[in-house]
């Protein structure tokens, strides 16, 4: 098993003094490994949760309205999948 | 970028316009209690935090603060203002009104902005509380500082999302349904794969629609055979059809759903009278919340109002959380069997009143079971989705479960040809059902899959945090361990760091070594004044980790707890650690402010000294001389003798740090009187041993320093009669206090070198001597 690395980061970001934010390798390869071996994720999700992770999920805690709204733009993508095949019983 | 100039006008303790100027060097500012100190670090704080000043945030100072930043006596039409001027001459100016709003402007309020509270000021009591904090509460101090605010800010958000994507996509109430769908098709079909179902309703195909070709698609195939059968016993005989209805009637199953409604309306009703009791609470206890929430280590929870630890509160919110979903979803799982128990009753219904069934019903006669009967046909299932207590519960048992009883028991006489219709009917019907919940295993398992790749996601972000605050854990404990080392050299206290505690998540904690025993805590072994030690070094490593930028580290009071000989270690902190960063220092500790001004570089350090407070009204004042005795000049037009009182404490200080520097020795005295030695004793000795040891470079050769040996001459004589006299019998006109003042600064004067102004506290590489920073006066060793 691979060791695991410390994520490079962005060192100028002005909006997060002294704190550096995930670059979007890092946020890819974030993403790869989190379905890495799981259900297959459409890839329309992966692309909307790596801008959510770029932007408004780091920056502030989500207000509920926004959560909502993630959340439910989230399922449509999930659920306008063309393939609807279903594993056989 | 330093602070150039801090000038207040009506804020804090200052009326009108004082000025802090640091003149872009570092800074030791003394002043008694309440002198005003503080102001100063409070505005550099209003710009850090937002208009928002820390030890002020109670329920006194107003919901801006605005009771607490402007000064009390204040004139009517002046607003509260302040200016910090950085080292490139930009500013940050804010004017704060009486109702507490307030406008910032000024170019420097960017920079500034960046530069993050907890890495440019520490308060004595932010020590204390972060040492004695807990390791959660650590966690958060420390969250900020070491760049892992975002991750932890993305993981939460993350982790709110995906329950939001469960609740959104009502995922418990599709993973029930489908878990009831596949019960179903299990009974009938046991573990047939869906070919094979597909297989079963093919041949059922062959066997009602002769000749016609299988429909390829399954919705197609199931309805095409459901219509084959219901042809096939709509064209049999009465008796087949009778029967066929009452196989229909006698699989109805009212039971389970029965059972479960009883169930779920038990747990509900359990739960509902203490939740209702508690919600009140709530109510009560979020009126306070806000309140409370201020400077107290426990809380009302607003979830279930009982008194808990803030720390406690986000997990207690959870478990709230848990607690009220179960009963949601006990809810909706009633709901639900309310619902399939309609859906059987109106199957039972439809059957037994087809006509069909006519003479079943007229051979019940006049019995319970007629009664039975005409109860069903006046029943609206329909009416149960909206009320169904345990009294409906309960007719159904008794009035139409004898119904089904007796439907299947008459059915066991059907002709086979009847009872082969019913069982092909149910497969087929149950095959439909089973085959439509496909869309319905796809919803739940794409719902699934994101609820678990967003949960994955979260985890792999607080891998990364882990990750990080380890490394970054590592580095400042080798950071702090290095301050703590020039602090406590020798000292059986070492290995001094941070840890995550092992299993612990958000936490972080302090370890150290304590005489070869391993500590989980200072709080195990330590004393108050090396925890606050410890704490200094953990803030000063952080504020290290910023050498890329320099920016301002101010200390307001942080030595009050630490012992003289530790104290005397801060400034060869400073010195060996901190020599190009602009350190702003203010204490009250007369003995440590004489001992900086002795040994800290004046090419690098100014000193100022604040007059006690007298009013509101006269405000923030500075002495007009660094250098010891302003003090005592500012009594000597009310109190002379007060004065002379002043400048005899004032010079007893001052001697002693110099004393010590020269080393001066002195005849020991008995018991404590060794320990209280007056300025006299040290400026006999001065001035006896200076003939041999006090000289100045004059043209290149050392001669005696006559001038100083002099002055000090003079000033002892002074205080011991002006001086004494004013401690003891008060009788000390206005001439002669001044003239002792006068005197007895123009003796420290002498002691300072007229070239580098630095007093003489370098000792040279032989060990023989100390001198000036320049080398034009020294003090020679042993030569007494």
């Amino acid at each position: 098993m691979s060791e695991p690395v410390v994520a490079p980061v962005a060192a100028d970001n002005p909006r997060l003094p002294g704190e550096d934010v995930m670059t979007d390798d890092w946020v890819e390869s974030c993403l790869a490994e989190a379905s890495a071996g799981g259900e297959e994720i459409a890839a329309a999700v992966t692309s909307r949760l790596a801008s959510l992770l770029r932007g408004a999920l780091t920056e502030r805690e989500q207000p509920g309205s926004e959560r909502i709204k993630a959340a439910q733009e989230l399922i449509s993508l999930a659920m306008a999948r063309e393939d609807t095949t279903e594993p056989e019983q | 970028v330093r602070i150039d100039a801090i000038e207040l006008e009506w804020f804090r303790g200052a009326a009108d316009s004082v000025s802090l100027d640091a003149g872009d060097k570092s800074v030791v500012v003394y002043g008694l209690n309440g002198a005003g100190k503080s102001s100063f670090v409070d505005a550099v704080e209003y710009v850090l935090n937002a208009g928002r000043i820390e030890h002020l945030a109670h329920e006194y100072s107003g919901k801006r603060q605005e009771r607490a930043v402007r000064n009390t006596h204040a004139p009517e039409d002046s607003d509260a203002r302040f200016r910090i001027t950085v080292a490139d001459s930009t500013h940050v100016a804010v004017v704060i009104h009486k109702n507490g709003l307030s406008e910032t402007s000024g170019g420097a309020a960017a920079v500034m902005t960046r530069w993050e509270y907890r890495r440019t000021i520490l308060r004595q009591e932010e020590v204390v509380h972060f040492i004695n904090a807990r390791k959660g509460e650590k966690y958060s101090t420390l969250l900020p500082l070491l760049g892992l605010e975002g991750l932890e800010v993305a993981a939460e958000n993350l982790r709110q999302l995906g329950k939001a994507v469960a609740t959104e996509g009502q995922l418990e109430g599709l993973q029930r349904e489908l878990k009831q769908r596949e019960a179903e098709r299990h009974k009938t079909f046991g573990g047939a794969s869906d070919a094979e179902v597909v297989a079963w309703i093919e041949r059922l195909h062959t066997k009602y629609c002769s000749g016609a070709t299988a429909p390829e698609d399954s919705p197609s195939l199931c309805g095409n055979v459901l219509a084959a059968i219901e042809a096939r016993v709509a064209s049999s005989s009465a008796d087949v059809r009778r029967h066929a209805a009452l196989q229909e009637a006698g699989k109805v199953d009212l039971e389970p759903d029965i059972q479960a409604i009883r169930a779920h309306t038990s747990k509900l009703a359990g739960a509902a009278e203490p939740l209702i009791a508690e919600r009140l609470e709530v109510l009560q206890a979020s009126t306070r919340f806000g309140a409370k929430l201020e400077g107290s280590d426990e809380i009302d929870c607003p979830a279930c109002g009982r008194l808990i630890p803030v720390e406690d509160f986000r997990a207690h919110v959870e478990v709230e959380e848990k607690r009220l979903s179960e009963l949601i979803a006990a809810s909706d799982s009633r709901r639900t069997s309310v619902a399939s128990l309609c859906q059987s009753l109106s199957t039972l219904k439809a059957s037994l009143t087809k006509p069909d069934m006519t003479s079943w019903r007229d051979s019940l006669g006049e019995g319970p079971l007629a009664q039975s009967l005409a109860y069903l046909e006046d029943f609206a299932p329909e009416d149960l989705r909206d009320s169904c207590d345990e009294g409906d519960l309960r007719d159904i048992e008794k009035r139409v479960m004898p119904l089904i009883g007796a439907a299947r028991s008459d059915s066991e006489e059907a002709p086979p040809e009847a009872k082969e219709l019913a069982e092909d009917k149910t497969v087929v019907v149950a095959a439909q059902d089973s085959l439509q919940a496909k869309a319905l295993s796809c919803r739940t398992k794409r719902l699934e899959a994101l609820v678990t790749f967003i949960n994955r996601l979260e985890q792999r972000i607080r891998d990364q945090i882990r990750l990080r605050s380890d490394k970054v854990i590592k580095e400042l404990s080798a950071d702090i361990q290095a301050l703590w080392a020039v602090l406590h050299p020798g000292e059986p206290i070492d290995d001094v760091g941070l840890y995550v505690p092992a299993g612990a998540d958000k936490a972080i904690d302090i370890g150290l070594t304590f005489h070869g025993r391993r500590q989980e805590s200072p709080r195990l072994t330590l004393s108050e004044g090396y925890r606050n030690s410890l704490g200094l070094c953990i803030f000063l490593a952080m504020a290290k980790r910023d050498a890329g930028e320099d920016r301002p580290i101010i200390l307001d009071d942080v030595v009050i707890s630490l012992d003289r000989n530790h104290r005397g270690m801060v400034q060869e902190l400073l010195r060996q650690e901190f020599s190009d960063r602009q350190v702003i220092i203010l204490t009250h500790d007369r003995d440590w402010f004489a001992e900086l001004r002795q040994q800290l570089d004046p090419a690098d350090w100014r000193f100022r000294q604040l007059l006690p407070y007298e009013s509101p009204t006269v405000g923030i004042r500075w002495s007009d001389r660094a250098g010891g005795l302003g003090a005592a000049r500012a009594q000597l037009a009310a109190r002379p003798d007060a004065a002379a009182n002043a400048a005899r404490k004032i010079m007893d200080l001052e001697m002693a740090t110099i004393a010590e520097r020269l080393q001066l020795r002195l005849p020991y005295l008995k018991s404590v009187r060794n320990d209280r030695r007056t300025a006299h004793d040290f400026l006999q000795r001065l001035a006896a041993d200076g003939k041999s040891c006090l000289q100045r470079r004059v043209s290149g050769k050392w001669e005696v320093h006559e001038e100083a040996l002099t002055s000090i001459e003079e000033a002892d004589r002074l205080l011991v009669s002006w001086g004494n006299r004013g401690s003891h019998s008060f009788d000390v006109v206005h001439a002669e206090a001044e003239r002792l003042i006068d005197v007895c600064e123009r003796a420290l004067d002498f002691l300072k070198c007229p070239r580098c102004n630095a007093g003489i506290v370098v000792l040279d590489p032989a060990r023989e001597c100390v001198q000036c920073r320049c080398g034009d006066m020294r003090w020679r060793y042993g030569k007494a």
